[in-house]
C-alpha cells in the first residue's frame, strides 16, 4: 500500500503566499466595486434612449388616468393587455370611463403595481391580467429596459428600493448601459425615439397600442412556437410576486378601489391543455380565491388563435384585440353593472 | 449549498473556517470534531432526511471493517467482505437503480410494473465508493485500523463528500494525525486561490456556455430535427461545459480542503489533451479511474489472462462505468462507447509495438489528439441527451444523416466566440495545479516549467480579486446552476 502523504506545510518554507496576495484579492475587489458603485451613482436620474418608449408609455397612461374624475375602469397588465384589450371599445359600449394601462411586461408586477396605486382612486375598478412569465419573478427584473428605466426615467422608485434590491438592480446594469449613462451625463444624447412595435405616438386616448394591424404582421408563429414556460411547468413556486399581488389587494381594500383578475390573451397551444399547465392556472385561480378576488372569463377564451398575433404569443393584432375585447365586455359589464350598448 | 452559491461562500465557509481556525490546534479532536460537524450541517443543508442514512452507512461499513480486522481466518474475512460490499451495492443499487430495474423487466415482461418513489440521496455514489476501497483496503491488510472520528471525518470531509474526488483511507487520515490540521498562510493562500481559479471556470466558463448545449439538446428534445452544424456546436458546448464544470468542481474541492490542511489527489489533468483514449481516462476524473481500475479491472483479472480477457475485463469495467454515471440506457452506451474506444486503443498501441513504430512527431501527437476529442465528442451525445431518441437524432445529424435548418434561437457569433477561446483554453493553457505546482496543490508531484509557475503575489491576488468581481456581476444575470456531478 502506498505509504502516507507528504507534508502539507512543508511548502510554506520553500515558496509562501504573501500578505500582497490577500491585500490583492480584497483590495482589487473593493476598489472595483468602490468605482462601480461610483459610475452608477453618476448616471442616476441620467436620461438614455433606451427605456423612453415605455416611460411615455406611462406617462400617457398616468395622464389619461389623472384626467378622469369619477370611477374609472384599469385593465391592469403588461404588453398582452396594451395590444390585446381596446379601452375606447369597453368605454363606448359601456358608458364607462376606462383606461388600458397595460404597458411593458418586462417592468414587472412590482413596479406595474406602483404605477397603478399613482393612478387609481377610491371607487375605481382595477381587473388584473399579468401575463403568466411575470409570475415567475421576484421584485427586481433581469430586464434591460428595466434596468434602464429605473436608472434612467424613475430614479425616485430605484433609491426607495431596499438595499438589497438596490444593489440587485446596480449589478444588472450591463457595462455599454453603464458607459452610455455616464457619456449622457457629460453629452446628453438625442431623445428622439426609435421606431419600434411599442410606439407612444401611436396610443390613442384610452390607452391602447394601435399600428397593430393584420396587414402589418411581422409575425408567422403557429403551434410550432415555444409555449410559455411559466405556464407549463405543472405549478409556480412561491415568488415574491405573490406576495406583491397580495400585498397591493390589502391596499385597494383599504382604499375602496374594487380588484379582478383574468386570464392574459395568448396564443393556443397545445401544451396548454396538458396537465402541467393545467395545474398551474388551477394555482392562480386558488391564489385569487384566497385572496376573494374575482376571475372573470375562462383561460379556454383567453387563448386566441395564431393568425390574431402581431409579433410575439402575447401581443394581439387590432382585429384580434377587437374580438378579445367583445369576450371581456359581458364579464365587464357584469361587474361594473353596466348595460351593454 | 453549491460550492459557488451565495450562502456557501458568505456564511457556510467564512463560519467553518473561522470555528475551525479559533480551535486552538492542539486540540486536534475538537478540530475534527468540528469538521464533521460542519460537514453534516453542509450535507443536511440539501436533504435532512438523508443524514440517518449517511450514518447508517458509515456505521455499517465501519462495523464490518472491525470485523475484518478481528477475523483470524480468510475465509470468514472473505465472507464478511463480501457481505460489506453486497450491502453497499444494495443500498446504492435500491436508491439508483430500483426504478431502472423495473423498466427493465417491464420491456422484457412487456406488463408495466409500478414505479417506486425514491430520491436518490445526494452523494451516495460516491461516499460509497469510498467505503467499499476502504473495506477491500481493510481486507488486504487486516492491521489497518482507525478510530470512529477520523474514519467518519474521512467519509463526511464536505470538500469531497458530494461528488468527490474519490479519496482512499491512506491519502487522508495520515493527514489528521500528523501537524497537517494546522494550516498556514500558504495553505489558505494555495486553498484559496484553487478555490477561485474553480469558481471562475464554473460560473464564467461553464454556466455560459451550457446555454448552446441545453439549446441544442432542447431542441432535439422537443422532437425538433437538429442540422449537423447545430449537432456539433451543441456537442462541443456540453464538452466544453462538461470539463469546466467538474474540473472547477475538481479545483474547488482540492482548494476547500487545502484550506483546513488537507491534500487531496488530483482529478483532472487537461484531459481533451490526451492523444489516446487510454490517457484520456488517465486524465479525466482520476481519482474514478483509479478506484475502477484497482477495485473492479485488477480484481477482474486485467490483462493478466491475455487479450481477449483483458477485452472482456475492461468492457466490463466501462459498462459499469456507464451505469454508476446513471441508471439508463445512455449512460452505458456511453460506458460501453469508451470501453470499445479503450479496446481499439490497445489494439492499436499492440499493433504498433508489434511493428516497432515509435512514431512521436508533434503532427502524430496532434492527429491523435483531434481524433481522441472527435471520439470523445461522440461519446458525450449519449452522456447529456436524455433519451436514446434524442441521442440518436444528435448523432444522426452530426455524421451528416439528416437536413434539418440551423436553429433560429442561436446567436451563433456569440457562441463562436465563447467556444472557441475555451476550446483554446482547455487544448492550450496549462491547468490550475500546473500553474500552483511550486505549492504542490494536490498529492502528486506536478511538475510545470518555471516560467509557468504562478506566484501568489499581489498581482495574483488582483487578477483573482478581479475575477471575483466578475462572479457577483455574473450571479445577478444568471444564477448558479448545480454542479453536473452532483447528478451522479
Amino acid at each position: 500500500m502506498p505509504q502516507a502523504v507528504l507534508s502539507c506545510t512543508s511548502t510554506s518554507e520553500r515558496a509562501g503566499a504573501t500578505r500582497g496576495f490577500f491585500f490583492g484579492i480584497g483590495g482589487s475587489l473593493l476598489a472595483l466595486l468602490a468605482l462601480y458603485f461610483g459610475l452608477i451613482y453618476l448616471q442616476l436620474g441620467v436620461p438614455t434612449r433606451a427605456s423612453i418608449w415605455a416611460y411615455q408609455i406611462n406617462q400617457k397612461k398616468l395622464q389619461r388616468a389623472a384626467s378622469i374624475q369619477g370611477p374609472k375602469l384599469l385593465l391592469v397588465g403588461g404588453s398582452a393587455t396594451l395590444f390585446g384589450v381596446q379601452a375606447e371599445m369597453i368605454e363606448s359600449r359601456l358608458s364607462y370611463p376606462t383606461v388600458n394601462f397595460g404597458t411593458h411586461a418586462g417592468l414587472g408586477i412590482a413596479y406595474m403595481l406602483h404605477l397603478v396605486r399613482q393612478a387609481v382612486r377610491p371607487g375605481d375598478t382595477v381587473v388584473l391580467a399579468f401575463e403568466y412569465n411575470t409570475f415567475g419573478q421576484g421584485v427586481v427584473r433581469r430586464d434591460a429596459v428595466y434596468v434602464d428605466y429605473l436608472f434612467a426615467r424613475d430614479p425616485a422608485y430605484f433609491r426607495a428600493l431596499p438595499w438589497p434590491s438596490k444593489f440587485q438592480v446596480a449589478m444588472l446594469m450591463t457595462v455599454p448601459r453603464l458607459r452610455k449613462g455616464v457619456r449622457n451625463r457629460f453629452r446628453p444624447e438625442s431623445t428622439r425615439l426609435a421606431a419600434g412595435v411599442y410606439d407612444p405616438e401611436k396610443l390613442n386616448a384610452y390607452g391602447d397600442q394601435l399600428g397593430n394591424e393584420a396587414a402589418k404582421r411581422t409575425f408567422q408563429g403557429d403551434h410550432r412556437y415555444v409555449p410559455e414556460g411559466t405556464l407549463t411547468r405543472r405549478g409556480l413556486q412561491e415568488t415574491p410576486a405573490f406576495e406583491l399581488i397580495e400585498e397591493f389587494v390589502r391596499w385597494t381594500r383599504a382604499n375602496n378601489i374594487r380588484v379582478f383578475a383574468t386570464y392574459p390573451n395568448i396564443m393556443e397551444h397545445p401544451a396548454y391543455r396538458t396537465d402541467a399547465a393545467q395545474k398551474t392556472l388551477r394555482q392562480i385561480e386558488g391564489f385569487y380565491a384566497r385572496l376573494q378576488v374575482p376571475m372573470i372569463g375562462s383561460f379556454e377564451e383567453s387563448m386566441m388563435p395564431p393568425s390574431m398575433f402581431f409579433d410575439t404569443c402575447y401581443h394581439m393584432t387590432r382585429e384580434g384585440a377587437v374580438v378579445r375585447t367583445e369576450q371581456l365586455i359581458p364579464h365587464l359589464a357584469g361587474i361594473l353593472n353596466r348595460e351593454q350598448k | 449549498m453549491v460550492f459557488s452559491s451565495w450562502p456557501f461562500l458568505l456564511i457556510f465557509l467564512p463560519i467553518a473556517l473561522i470555528g475551525f481556525v479559533s480551535i486552538p490546534a492542539r486540540y486536534r479532536t475538537a478540530r475534527k470534531l468540528w469538521l464533521c460537524a460542519a460537514s453534516v450541517v453542509f450535507y443536511a443543508y440539501w436533504k435532512i432526511e438523508y443524514v440517518p442514512l449517511l450514518f447508517f452507512s458509515i456505521g455499517l461499513n465501519y462495523t464490518i471493517a472491525e470485523l475484518l480486522t478481528r477475523s483470524a481466518n480468510p475465509r470468514r474475512a472473505k465472507t464478511i467482505l463480501a457481505f460489506g460490499v453486497s450491502a453497499n451495492l444494495l443500498l446504492l443499487g435500491y436508491f439508483k437503480y430500483t426504478n431502472f430495474i423495473l423498466e427493465f423487466f417491464d420491456m422484457v415482461v412487456r406488463r408495466e410494473f409500478t414505479r417506486l418513489d425514491i430520491l436518490l440521496p445526494l452523494a451516495i455514489s460516491f461516499f460509497t465508493f469510498t467505503q467499499i476501497s476502504y473495506l477491500v483496503d481493510v481486507y488486504r491488510d487486516r492491521n489497518l485500523h482507525y478510530g470512529v472520528l477520523d474514519y467518519t471525518l474521512f467519509v463526511v470531509f464536505f470538500p469531497h463528500l458530494i461528488a468527490g474526488p474519490i479519496v482512499r483511507h491512506w491519502e487522508i487520515i495520515p493527514q489528521y494525525a500528523a501537524r497537517e490540521l494546522r494550516p498556514q498562510r500558504t495553505d489558505w493562500g494555495v486553498g484559496l486561490a484553487l478555490f477561485l481559479f474553480g469558481l471562475y471556470k464554473k460560473r464564467l466558463l461553464a454556466d455560459p456556455v451550457s446555454a448552446y448545449a441545453n439549446a441544442v439538446y432542447g431542441a432535439a428534445n422537443s422532437g425538433q430535427l437538429v442540422s449537423c452544424f447545430d449537432a456539433w456546436l451543441g456537442t462541443t458546448a456540453y464538452a466544453l461545459q462538461i470539463y469546466f464544470d467538474f474540473s472547477g468542481y475538481s479545483d474547488m474541492a482540492i482548494g476547500l480542503a487545502r484550506m483546513f490542511g488537507i491534500r487531496f489527489p488530483n482529478n483532472f489533468d487537461s484531459p481533451y489533451r490526451a492523444a489516446s483514449i487510454i490517457e484520456f481516462w488517465q486524465r479525466w476524473h482520476i481519482t474514478l479511474t483509479r478506484f475502477l481500475r484497482e477495485y473492479l479491472y485488477y480484481p477482474l483479472g486485467g490483462n493478466r489472462r491475455g487479450p481477449e480477457r483483458q477485452a472482456i475485463n475492461i468492457l466490463i469495467t466501462m459498462l459499469l462505468s456507464g451505469l454508476w454515471h446513471g441508471a439508463g440506457w445512455n449512460f452505458i452506451l456511453w460506458g460501453g462507447l469508451h470501453g470499445t474506444y479503450l479496446l481499439i486503443a490497445h489494439e492499436w498501441r499492440r499493433f504498433r509495438t508489434e511493428r516497432g513504430w515509435e512514431w512521436s512527431h508533434w503532427s502524430y501527437r496532434g492527429i491523435c489528439i483531434g481524433v481522441t476529442f472527435v471520439a470523445v465528442l461522440f461519446a458525450w451525445v449519449f452522456f447529456r441527451a436524455p433519451n436514446l431518441t434524442v441521442a440518436a437524432n444528435v448523432l444522426s445529424a452530426m455524421v451528416g444523416l439528416q437536413s434539418a435548418p440551423e436553429l433560429g434561437r442561436i446567436n451563433y457569433p456569440e457562441a463562436l466566440q465563447l467556444i472557441v477561446p475555451l476550446l483554446a483554453l482547455a487544448f492550450c493553457l496549462p491547468n490550475v495545479q500546473r500553474l500552483l505546482a511550486q505549492y504542490e496543490p494536490v498529492l502528486e508531484n506536478i511538475s510545470a516549467p518555471t516560467f509557468l509557475r504562478l506566484r501568489l503575489n499581489v498581482v495574483t491576488g488582483i487578477a483573482l480579486g478581479i475575477g471575483f468581481f466578475a462572479v457577483i456581476r455574473i450571479h445577478f444575470y444568471a444564477p448558479s446552476s448545480p454542479f453536473l456531478y452532483f447528478n451522479f
